[in-house]
């Protein structure tokens, strides 16, 4: 049995009106799973279920074993962790910290020692007598953390924790997450709307849609094969052409769009046949410009570029649709395209009206 | 614009107002305490605090004084901190359709709503016609004019204040803190100590300034619900005034109730929360 099981919850903020229904899911002792989804998808409705701050109208929360569906918030030993921090701005950081286990009765010493201890562990050993107010963002999330981890939480949650912050610190903060996760091994939900952050954190993602899960994996599997054209627009694959399917041979399927000739190479065919018309998803990054005629290319025309430094991005028009493509390394911003190149082994094909 | 330009605006923006409270509010004020220190060959003399001050009536009124706003006061607190913390964790509509319940005695009368008190509080009013159905009594209980009279009165008079005041401190408390202080183990009422007290303290401390006060320098609910029995100083002072001729006394007692309400004011400001 998983260590945290979420089994057919139904919950929400509105009776009679519940933002998940049926909802299911499980996580293993020691890992740290995002809820990813966009806002208003059900992952904060499903981390304050678990909490304890929504009490789910049907279904049961287990922890441990344990069934946890009637418990209030305070009997929990769950750590939550707040987009805004939610510090105790009356108390200095040493109180914010030691506020959890003075409610557990530890003694004063040990107290002393534990907060000490914590705030070594996320650099903010010297900051124990400023009030919340005297700190950067940075600092406040790191205190956020040192008093959720300080009264040992059987379950850590994180509610869109970084998205206050700057981006270079965000970025330093979710190696800090990482490097505190692997080191003290607690279960950790992680909700965010940000693919980047769920990818280079998770050990499993759980992308989440109008409170229903699109699609459970693992970064590499949900970055790579989205199950659900949802899961492939949310990881990117913002490119869209509309075509119809011309033959299907093994693993290979051709497309007509717009009278030329586009090869995609996919693991399953599933339901797919001659005559389907048929949508093609593919990333900014996974298609070129070129000006050779070869295999699988579309002529376009360029609209206008973005010079980014190490990549360009460019915005062309391929007959009606207005496309996206990231040409990677040194390249002249000043030369002209004339075809796209579309990847056939990177390309999603949907029936039309498949969602 | 440049700065000085800015200030010269300002200045005039607070012109007319200022000019109104000067003439109608600090001048007689002025007159009053000058008038107080005045002897009868119109020297600087205290003679007037002196006998004033000696005087036992003007002590048992004074401290009487006091003592309801001692009272009125924590009752209102405690009162109103529970209703406050329910109506701000209301769903807005709900919320908004309290707060109007709340205000509506502000908008009534103070003697339209003294006078109702009367017929609840009165010889033959509803608690002691309930009582004798009851047969708990046989003769009537004389609440009215007496202070325990004034004090139903304040309290509801000034109830709405304190509620008010709460109510606009705790929305300023983010939802996530005492959410925080749940997940790490408070109960809601620790949380409620520990928590929302510590962070609403300014606005508890507004409300017990403004409670305080109102109940010294209240007028017309002791004059109905104490009537002359039962003086506070400010009957005491309108009877010395109006009825007794006796301006020496009243300016006097003008000058002390002004003087204890801004003592009052200034060292309820310093009351800090120190960290828990």
């Amino acid at each position: 049995m998983a260590f945290v099981e979420l089994k057919n919850i139904e919950a929400g903020y509105v009776k009679g009106s519940p933002v998940l229904k049926s909802f299911s899911l499980s996580v293993e002792k020691g890992e740290l799973l995002s809820l990813l989804g966009p806002s208003g998808c059900g992952k904060t409705t499903t981390l304050r279920t678990i909490a304890g701050f929504i009490m789910a109208e049907k279904g049961s929360v287990k922890i441990g074993g344990r069934d946890y569906t009637r418990i209030p918030p305070n009997k929990r030993n769950i750590g939550l962790v707040f987009q805004s921090y939610a510090l105790f701005p009356h108390l200095s950081v040493f109180n914010n910290v030691a506020y959890g286990l003075r409610r557990r009765k530890v003694d004063r010493a040990t107290i002393r020692r534990k907060v000490a201890d914590v705030l070594k562990l996320v650099s903010l050993e010297h900051f124990e007598e400023r009030l919340p107010s005297q700190l950067s963002g940075g600092q406040m999330q790191r205190v956020a953390l040192a008093r959720s981890i300080v009264i040992e939480p059987d379950l850590l949650l994180l509610d869109e924790p970084l998205s206050n912050l700057d981006a270079k610190l965000r970025v330093e903060m979710r190696a800090e997450l990482s490097r505190l996760q692997r080191r003290l091994g607690i279960t950790m939900i992680y909700v965010t709307h940000d693919q980047i952050e769920a990818l280079s954190l998770s050990s499993r993602i759980i992308v989440i849609n109008e409170g229903t899960i699109e699609q459970i994996g693992t970064p590499e599997v949900i970055y790579q094969k989205p199950a659900t054209p949802f899961v492939a627009r949310f990881m990117g694959f913002d490119n869209r052409l509309s075509g119809t399917v011309i033959r299907i041979q093994d693993d290979r399927v051709l497309v007509n769009v717009q009278g030329f000739e586009i090869k995609a190479i996919l693991e399953k065919i599933a339901g797919l046949k001659r005559g389907h018309q048929v949508e093609l998803f593919f990333r900014p990054d996974d298609a070129a410009l070129v000006n050779e005629k070869r295999e699988n290319i579309l002529p376009v025309k360029v609209n206008y570029y973005n010079f980014q430094g190490n990549s360009i991005q460019y915005s062309v028009n391929c007959g009606e649709s207005e496309l996206n493509v990231v040409m990677v390394g040194k390249h002249d911003p000043q030369k002209s395209y004339e075809f796209l190149c579309v990847p056939a082994d990177k390309l999603i094909v949907e029936t039309r009206g498949g969602g | 614009m440049s700065q000085i330009n800015i200030r010269r605006t300002l200045l005039l923006l607070l012109f007319p107002g200022g000019v109104f409270l000067c003439f109608f509010f600090l001048a007689p004020l002025l007159f009053v305490l000058v008038e107080s220190f005045t002897g009868l060959d119109g020297g600087v003399t205290l003679q007037r605090y002196i006998s004033v001050l000696k005087d036992p009536q003007f002590r048992q009124v004074y401290f009487r004084t006091l003592k309801i706003g001692l009272i009125v006061t924590p009752l209102a607190v405690l009162i109103s901190y529970p209703s406050a913390y329910v109506i701000n964790n209301l769903s807005v509509g709900r919320k908004s359709a309290l707060m109007s319940l709340v205000i509506l005695p502000l908008m009534t009368s103070p003697v339209a709503r003294t006078f109702a008190w009367i017929i609840i509080l009165g010889r033959f009013g509803l608690i002691n016609q309930s009582l004798r159905a009851l047969r708990l009594i046989d003769e009537p209980l004389r609440i009215m004019y007496t202070e325990g009279a004034i004090v139903i009165g304040l309290l509801q008079l000034f109830m709405p204040l304190m509620v008010l005041t709460l109510v606009s401190a705790l929305e300023n408390i983010p939802d996530e803190v005492e959410e925080a202080a749940l997940s790490l183990g408070s109960g809601r009422v620790g949380c409620f100590f520990r928590v929302i007290v510590p962070l609403s303290f300014d606005g508890l401390i507004m409300g017990v300034t403004l409670v305080f006060t109102g109940c010294i320098t209240a007028y017309v609910t002791p004059a109905i619900l104490g009537g002359s029995r039962v003086l506070t100083l400010s009957t005491l002072m309108r009877q010395q005034a109006l009825v007794l001729m006796n301006w020496e006394a009243a300016t006097v007692i003008a000058v002390v109730m002004i003087a204890t309400t801004l003592v009052l004011y200034n060292s309820l400001r310093l009351i800090r929360p120190k960290n828990l």
